[in-house]
């Protein structure tokens, strides 16, 4: 299984109604994407919950864009196969 | 049986508006608002100790619920922030500062934000145990004694209260306490603590925020279960007033209206064991079934159902 930048915008338009979540760039930034920090925090654990995996505290500071999130979720589900 | 009779409550004048924090912490107004959801919170006076705040939200009960002092067969306070450093228990200095006759049962229990949920479980118990007739069960836990106020994790979020819970025999115009359901993940103790070293509070918000999110819906429809309730019977869910986007978030799993588990303690924030009581003492007396879940410290939390006696 691999995880795609769609499925990310998806999972990021169930929090954040007002976000075009279509059009995230995906070198944003969470906080340039409009996500607050508690946003931030949903969308990990929708990522944990749809992808069964957690995200320790230590690598939640390594995850600064939706790049990141999305090369570091498809390593995670590599480890994990 | 045993009853849940009545509430008093304390709430110190002092009142700290986090609008005047936003600067300093680079917090804007709508996350303040919206995510936050605690407007202000009141602080007691540096020299008014736990004892004393138990003592005030012991006489708003006794005001309202009518009774005398001999009549209290057994006194439980909940806390984790003592008098002094724990020893004596509190509960004997607010025995000694009410007056209670000496055959009532005193002690205290510690827990954090599931210690409504669970004294209640004790009190009714050891009344039942011990064939009391009247049992007060006090929440108490002044957070302005350990927050750091340079912590942004919690500087606008936990705010001072007290409550006192009447437990009865006598049935009119009361709650009858269904079955309990108590958890605790001892693992993740860690998330909230105290630091030894600086004498303060910590939180770990996505720790707790993932805890919550992820074990409360399914604890909640689990003593559902246990009652033989289904979600649309119950009229009222009070869940643990952590933070707006944490009430909002768990009432958002369980696929119910705002409404139906609403945050409001936007007046006084997160006041740990004191937040459930908080909103149970001025809920609608037409309801027929409620759902109280307190949840934190620990990692520990606990529900039950209250079916209206009439």
């Amino acid at each position: 299984m691999k995880i795609s930048m769609a499925n990310i915008q998806r999972l990021t338009a169930e929090i954040v109604s007002i976000i075009d979540a279509d059009k995230i760039d995906i070198d944003l930034s969470f906080a340039e994407a409009g996500l607050d920090s508690l946003d931030t925090f949903t969308l990990f654990l929708k990522i944990e919950e749809n992808y069964g995996f957690s995200i320790p505290d230590i690598d939640v500071n390594k995850i600064k864009t939706f790049q990141d999130l999305l090369n570091y979720s498809n390593n995670r589900l590599l480890e994990n196969a | 049986m045993i009853y849940l009779n009545s509430i008093g409550s304390y709430l110190p004048e002092n009142e700290i508006f986090n609008a005047s924090n936003l600067e300093k912490f680079a917090v804007s107004e709508d996350f303040l608002l919206n995510k936050i959801g605690v407007i202000s919170f009141r602080k007691k006076k540096v020299h008014e100790e736990t004892s004393d705040m138990c003592v005030k939200a012991f006489l708003d009960l006794q005001a309202r619920a009518h009774f005398y002092q001999e009549d209290i067969d057994c006194l439980i306070v909940c806390t984790q922030n003592p008098d002094g450093y724990g020893l004596p228990h509190t509960s004997a200095i607010v025995h000694a500062k009410l007056g209670l006759k000496q055959n009532c049962a005193v002690f205290d229990i510690s827990l954090g934000c599931s210690g409504y949920v669970y004294g209640l479980s004790i009190l009714k118990g050891f009344m039942l145990a011990n064939e009391l007739n009247n049992g007060v069960l006090i929440t108490a836990d002044p957070y302005s004694k350990i927050l750091d106020e340079n912590d942004k994790n919690t500087a606008f979020l936990f705010g001072d209260a007290a409550t006192a819970t009447l437990l009865t025999r006598a049935k009119q115009n009361t709650w009858k306490m269904g079955k309990f359901l108590f958890c605790n993940d001892g693992r993740n103790h860690q998330a909230i603590h105290v630091n030894g070293e600086s004498k303060k509070f910590a939180m770990n918000g996505r720790e707790v925020f993932n805890f919550a999110a992820k074990v409360i819906p399914k604890h909640i429809n689990d003593v559902l279960q246990k009652n033989n309730l289904a979600i649309e019977q119950v009229d009222h869910i009070i869940l643990h007033q952590g933070s707006k986007f944490l009430v909002n978030t768990i009432q958002q799993k369980l696929g119910i209206i705002e409404e139906k588990a609403p945050f409001l303690a936007k007046h006084y924030g997160n006041t740990v064991s004191s937040s459930i009581p908080m909103i149970l003492k001025d809920v609608d007396p037409e309801y027929k079934y409620i759902l109280i879940c307190g949840f934190g410290v620990g990692l520990s939390w606990g529900s039950c159902i209250l079916e209206r006696a009439q």
